[in-house]
């Protein structure tokens, strides 16, 4: 039965995007559409509890491979998926009645939901780092026919935009790949499972360094771009922002992590077998770099959508620089802070959907008072941006704070301090940009209010957020340390 | 044998070289497919060379899906919006092709001598200039469907290096990065004809309005 589990993963999204695009109906795609992700959810669960009760499907020559840090990642995804799945409901019936979305264009919506998500389970459960390429490029095209799903000229230049940048980073990847894969083939012989991931584990201390080094640096450049880090993040603020609010959470929480994943299975292959500071100085380095290109273009930004996919690049140079800190402690954060910001900002990103939806205007200087003129969404929205910027009691603030004290106990004590300086920065760009749309007279019309399901799945991750700064439950408390043991190369 | 392999890389580069100074888009088109058919057979070639069975599956793929469905595609996206589009190019051809030719040479002594990664030194040589000249040619072409072109030919050249330095990829993945291939030029195909809907061109130049 477990041996099933993994393809159901593959299977049932797939399923559901095939149903979801044959019903002409746009009640009965609602259904099947929430039943899908439900059963999926249900999969991965069961799957993740298998996982950790059993220990990890690796084999050698097994096609799929899923360890306790795809556990982690396929956590991520499905509550992602879930929380914006039920979200599209309120969100996409909102754009269907006032005719910014045609019969045919709801229909493609789902269809492409559900491979999209097919596309990233498929990444975070495969052995072969070629097929975990080939997937990573497929959640770039399902994901851009998502962004143009508007099809006005800006959804068009950002899904342009996307599909270009996107592929031609990823293609540097694919070369890093090759020559990892040729490399492998020169120091033992032919043979088909020489790129997976496990035979690389055990294999790569008869690698040649500088072949090793090469395919790290294309993989962090091409992985890079898909992850949105400075200076290759040019699609991202676009994308982010064009997309439908639901696929932007989506992306931001989900995406950006799965593509995180592809450069931390490689980064493990080379710790394991030759630590080396090339690896630790660029992701350092990175690191810092995002989140130095992150600050003015928070602080100026006018576009609420744009303003959060600037923060998606702070993050995640946050967690490229823990990665670089590494140690125990340094990687446990760097798994907390990812659940973290995954949770955060998908909330983030589904309420400012609604409250873009009731405003009518992406302009934060167009939307005052939010917490009177949409007490609910502006609450959420409150919330999740102090949890975002790492405000105590939050759970954010514990991963922060975390990797600062692992940065200085791991001997870099002054770029933990620029670090640390860098993220009162940004905690204080974001809070002014907060402050915009909390205070100030509401605007006087009255706002038309929001389904009922844009508004309680938002709950679903901002929990997390909550109750995770004061105490993570035992099952999860499992699954983070074995995830970072996964990345320290502990428990392979 | 050797010679045939060798006489084909030489038409892969100049293929290349020739792709990124066309006048009009619809003769891109077919440098590309030509480009795609000599791979089809260089693979070929290396696959009665080594009697790998699976080479000759992958050389059949490139023949169809490389050198036949995409040039059909990106034709047919081309006849919609009207066949005798130019291309159109940031410099002037001449400096193009001086870019190129230094794409060959960067690619010629970027390549890690001795075996460090085993495989031919001077196709692997190719297919860096190759992927080069790919991403020059997205860079200097200002028309949608010219920059699709040149993510093929950096998808060519990658096909190439994996190619000359490990006989190809795992069947497997091949399989599944022809699939993505194929679905990108299909995106590129929807994207070029909504944006030639939306604003009556594929120039993306039109693509300004998201800064900051």
């Amino acid at each position: 039965m477990t041996r099933l589990l993994p393809f159901a993963l593959l299977g049932l999204p797939l399923l559901t995007a095939a149903a979801c695009g044959l019903i002409s109906s746009a009640r009965w795609r609602e259904v099947v559409h929430i039943v899908g992700t439900l059963l999926s959810t249900g999969a991965v669960v069961w799957l993740v509890s298998t996982v950790m009760t059993r220990g990890p499907i690796a084999d050698n020559n097994g096609f799929f491979l899923v360890d306790s840090l795809s556990a982690l990642l396929l956590i991520i995804v499905t509550l992602v998926t879930l929380t914006g799945a039920l979200h599209s409901i309120g969100y996409i019936r909102h754009d269907a009645l006032h005719g910014e979305l045609s019969p045919r264009q709801l229909r493609a919506y789902y269809t492409w939901f559900h491979m999209f998500v097919a596309t990233m389970y498929f990444a975070l459960i495969v052995n072969n780092l070629g097929i975990v390429w080939v997937a990573i490029e497929g959640t770039t095209i399902t994901s851009a026919f998502l962004v143009a799903l508007y099809r006005k000229a800006e959804a068009l230049e950002a899904a342009w935009k996307y599909l270009m940048l996107c592929s031609v980073g990823i293609a540097f990847a694919l070369l890093g790949l090759i020559f990892l894969y040729s490399s492998a083939q020169t120091a033992y012989g032919p043979g088909d499972n020489r790129l997976n991931f496990i035979y690389l584990i055990h294999a790569s201390h008869g690698l040649p360094t500088s072949a090793l080094m090469i395919a790290f640096v294309l993989v962090l450049v091409g992985y890079g771009t898909k992850v949105g880090l400075a200076p290759l993040h040019f699609w991202l603020p676009d994308a982010h922002s064009q997309a439908p609010s639901p696929i932007s959470a989506m992306l931001s929480g989900a995406l950006l992590s799965t593509a995180l994943y592809a450069i931390l299975r490689i980064v493990i292959i080379v710790h394991h077998t030759h630590p080396s500071a090339l690896v630790t100085g660029l992701c350092l380095a990175m690191g810092l770099l995002s989140l130095v290109v992150a600050f003015p273009f928070l602080l100026l930004q006018q576009d609420i959508k744009r303003m959060l996919a600037f923060s998606s690049v702070e993050q995640m140079g946050i967690l490229l620089f823990g990665v670089g800190i590494g140690g125990e402690a340094g990687l446990l954060a760097v798994v907390l802070q990812m659940f973290n910001h995954a949770m955060a900002k998908s909330t983030l990103f589904m309420t400012a959907g609604n409250l873009v939806q009731q405003y009518h205007t992406k302009q934060m200087s167009r939307m005052r008072g939010v917490l009177k003129g949409s007490p609910f969404s502006g609450t959420v929205f409150v919330i999740a941006t102090l949890a975002l910027v790492g405000a105590p009691p939050f759970s954010l603030f514990t991963s922060e704070w975390a990797l600062s004290a692992a940065g200085v106990s791991q001997g870099h004590p002054w770029l933990t301090l620029i670090f640390i300086l860098l993220l009162a920065a940004l905690f204080g760009a974001t809070l002014y940009q907060l402050g915009r749309i909390v205070f100030g007279r509401p605007t006087s019309v009255k706002l038309p209010a929001t389904s009922q399901w844009s508004l309680w799945p938002l709950l679903i991750p901002l929990c997390f957020v909550v109750v995770f700064g004061l105490f993570i439950p035992a099952p999860f408390q499992n699954l983070f340390h074995s995830a970072a043991g996964v990345l320290e190369g502990r428990l392979l | 044998m050797q010679s045939s392999v060798d006489v084909l890389s030489a038409a892969l580069i100049v293929s290349t070289s020739w792709l990124i100074a066309v006048r009009y888009i619809a003769s891109a088109v077919k440098w590309l497919s030509f480009q795609s058919l000599m791979l089809a057979l260089m693979t070929s070639a290396i696959a009665y060379e080594t009697h790998r069975v699976e080479l000759y599956w992958i050389a059949l793929l490139t023949l169809v899906i490389k050198a036949w469905i995409i040039p059909m595609i990106l034709y047919r996206v081309l006849k919609r919006v009207g066949i005798n589009r130019q291309a159109q190019i940031v410099a002037s051809r001449d400096k193009l092709i001086l870019g190129v030719l230094i794409m060959w040479i960067i690619g010629y002594y970027v390549i890690p001598t001795g075996n460090v990664l085993g495989g031919s030194h001077i196709f692997l040589a190719v297919s860096i200039g190759m992927l080069l000249s790919g991403v020059l040619v997205m860079v200097t072409h200002q028309k949608a469907l010219m920059q699709g072109m040149g993510l093929i030919v950096i998808e060519n050249g990658l096909f190439l290096a994996a190619l000359s330095t490990s006989l190809g990829m795992p069947l497997l993945v091949d399989i599944g990065i022809f699939i993505d291939v194929l679905v990108v030029v299909i995106l590129i195909a929807f994207l070029t004809l909504r944006m030639d809907e939306e604003f009556s061109s594929m120039h993306i130049g039109k693509l300004r309005r998201l800064r900051g």
